[in-house]
């Protein structure tokens, strides 16, 4: 992919910066509309950078056969225990991508199906 | 073991009353609050704790709307089994919405609607299930849960208008005018009225209730003859594309509460509508200003309105009263019927349950607007009631053009003369101030 046209930076709660071009930015309104560094104060370095690997996956998904991103969105989701998936959900509603707000809410959701209301309990971290 | 049942449910019940003063709500079958409260009264309750957040964990670093949006992708059966996890997931998963999307896509139809959504979908799928013990106790109330979102949902579906937002009523009443008179000191000037004495021949007055609609498509080739369009609004142009005119006449029903936020008729129209029963509140704002709260798209393909009818009330509704640019306001009741002229911003609310018939035209006043409207580069998003979006504009100009030769070009010229005596008016000196008045 051509690296050509604008990087769009974006700043982590830790202060850390990434870059990000800005083909893979177009999956995100509020990075296409940014003129400066978009500051993340309630995102991590973490949860951001996998947001970034996101965006790029499905930026080259006109490259990408229907059947390989689906499985490649389910191996992200299921590498995430519930505390990231919903730090992923807050990251991505805040950067407009609707997509993977989708993917990761439905990702809760099933997990909810799936469970008694004792690993409920446990999956939502009560103390 | 009953009458402690009893006794919690007077209590509970009491201090339901005395908590909701203030508020108009519904006398009749109001929707159990479950003790929400709105975020603002967490702050005057200083060491509280918003039993919202500790009761659902690490979800709760996620907005109320995320929330739901994750619960409206779980199942009836889990929002059960989630329901009694913790006070604040029964809240959550009380969310009426949550319930009627899933018997509307569920049951497609297919349903009885019994008292909420929530018990509908419960005594469908769990027929065995014994919903009566109910009737009295709807539900449980939760302590120090604080939600704007759950409240003003809560609030909106259960408040009835208030008796200051019915006061104002400024429109034009007219009865028994002539067609000329209507012509030119209502639609020339673009100007809305509100009509008596139309509809007292009409069938509709006697024959239409919600019964006889109930099945209304059965009687859909009798209904035309039920009433028949007043006099001022025959001139209808669109007629002459036949079967391929946009869609143009409705029939609207619905109970109290029910009713349409503020929009722009389509096409650039005017429209007419006549309450047959119920009565209906109008609040109209003439199409160079916008209504408080309303933000219309740049190019007029998109109007957000967004805040419900009632919540358009409770927020905008008192400032226009010291508004220099007031709107018109007015009851509709059954018998009357009220002009809307076209681009006029518009919204509708039914005080009672409601059936009225209503129709969009176009007339020589506003055939030039119609044109330029379906004229305009984004016509296909604008154009709406017909699949023929694109080519609507060349098919009605020329059918015009057969059916009454010359009229569009005399209108143009008219409204050329009309322009320059206009602005000749306005850079006379002799002339002075003008005034705009509606």
């Amino acid at each position: 992919m051509s690296s050509s046209g604008r990087k769009i930076i974006l700043k982590s709660s830790e202060g850390e910066l990434f870059e990000v071009d800005e083909a893979v930015a177009l999956l995100s309104p509020t990075m296409m509309e940014a003129d400066n560094v978009i500051s993340l104060p309630k995102v991590t370095s973490e949860i951001l950078e996998k947001v970034i690997d996101y965006c790029k996956k499905h930026a080259e998904a006109y490259e990408t056969d229907a059947d390989e991103l689906q499985s490649w969105d389910l191996d992200f989701v299921n590498h995430s225990d519930s505390g990231t998936l919903l730090d992923l959900i807050a990251a991505a509603h805040d950067l407009k991508i609707e997509c993977l707000v989708d993917l990761a809410c439905s990702t809760i959701a099933g997990h909810i199906e799936n469970k008694t209301r004792e690993e409920i309990f446990e999956y939502f971290g009560y103390n | 073991m009953f009458s402690e049942k009893k006794k919690f449910i007077a209590e509970t019940q009491q201090f339901e009353e005395e908590e909701e003063e203030g508020f108009n709500l519904k006398s009749s079958n109001p929707l159990h609050s479950y003790g929400v409260q709105p975020l603002g009264n967490l702050y005057f309750n200083p060491g509280s704790v918003n039993s919202r957040n500790t009761g659902l964990g690490n979800l709760q670093i996620l907005s109320d709307e995320l929330v739901l949006e994750i619960l409206g992708l779980v199942d009836g059966t889990h929002l059960g089994v989630l329901a009694t996890v913790s006070k604040s997931f029964y809240v959550f998963t009380s969310h009426e919405p949550l319930w009627r999307n899933l018997v509307l896509d569920n049951l497609k139809g297919r349903f009885l609607f019994n008292r909420s959504w929530k018990v509908t979908y419960i005594s469908t799928f769990y027929p065995s299930f014994d919903v009566s013990w109910n009737t009295h106790f709807s539900g449980l109330r939760v302590r120090n849960f604080y939600s704007d979102y759950l409240f003003q949902s809560w609030l909106c579906a259960n408040l009835e208008m208030k008796p200051e937002w019915l006061e104002r009523d400024n429109i034009i009443r007219k009865r028994g005018i002539s067609v000329d008179d209507f012509v030119m000191n209502f639609e020339e000037p673009n100007k809305p009225v509100l009509l008596e004495g139309c509809m007292d021949n009409w069938d509709a007055m006697r024959k239409w209730d919600r019964d006889y609609l109930v099945n209304l498509c059965e009687k859909i080739p009798t209904l035309g003859s039920d009433y028949e369009v007043p006099v001022y609004f025959r001139e209808d142009l669109f007629s002459v594309l036949g079967n391929e005119r946009p869609d143009y006449r409705w029939i609207i029903s619905g109970p109290a509460g029910s009713g349409s936020s503020f929009h722009i008729d389509p096409n650039s129209t005017s429209a007419w509508n006549a309450v047959i029963k119920g009565s209906k509140k109008w609040v109209l704002f003439p199409p160079d200003v916008v209504p408080p709260g309303v933000h219309p798209s740049p190019d007029g393909a998109e109007v957000a309105c967004p805040v419900s009818i009632i919540e358009w009330f409770m927020n905008f509704y008192g400032s226009t009263k010291n508004w220099k640019k007031r709107p018109i306001e007015c009851i509709c009741k059954a018998g009357e019927v009220i002009f809307v002229p076209n681009g006029w911003w518009h919204l509708v609310i039914n005080l009672e349950e409601s059936i009225a018939i209503t129709q969009n035209y176009v007339s020589r006043r506003n055939l030039l607007n119609v044109l330029d409207f379906l004229k305009k580069p984004n016509a296909s998003e604008l154009v709406s009631g017909t699949r023929d979006r694109i080519n609507l504009y060349e098919k009605f100009k020329n059918a015009i053009e057969r059916r009454f030769p010359g009229t569009i070009d005399e209108l143009t010229l008219k409204a050329e003369e009309k322009k320059m005596s206009f602005w000749d008016s306005v850079t006379d000196s002799k002339i002075g101030a003008f005034k705009f008045s509606f």
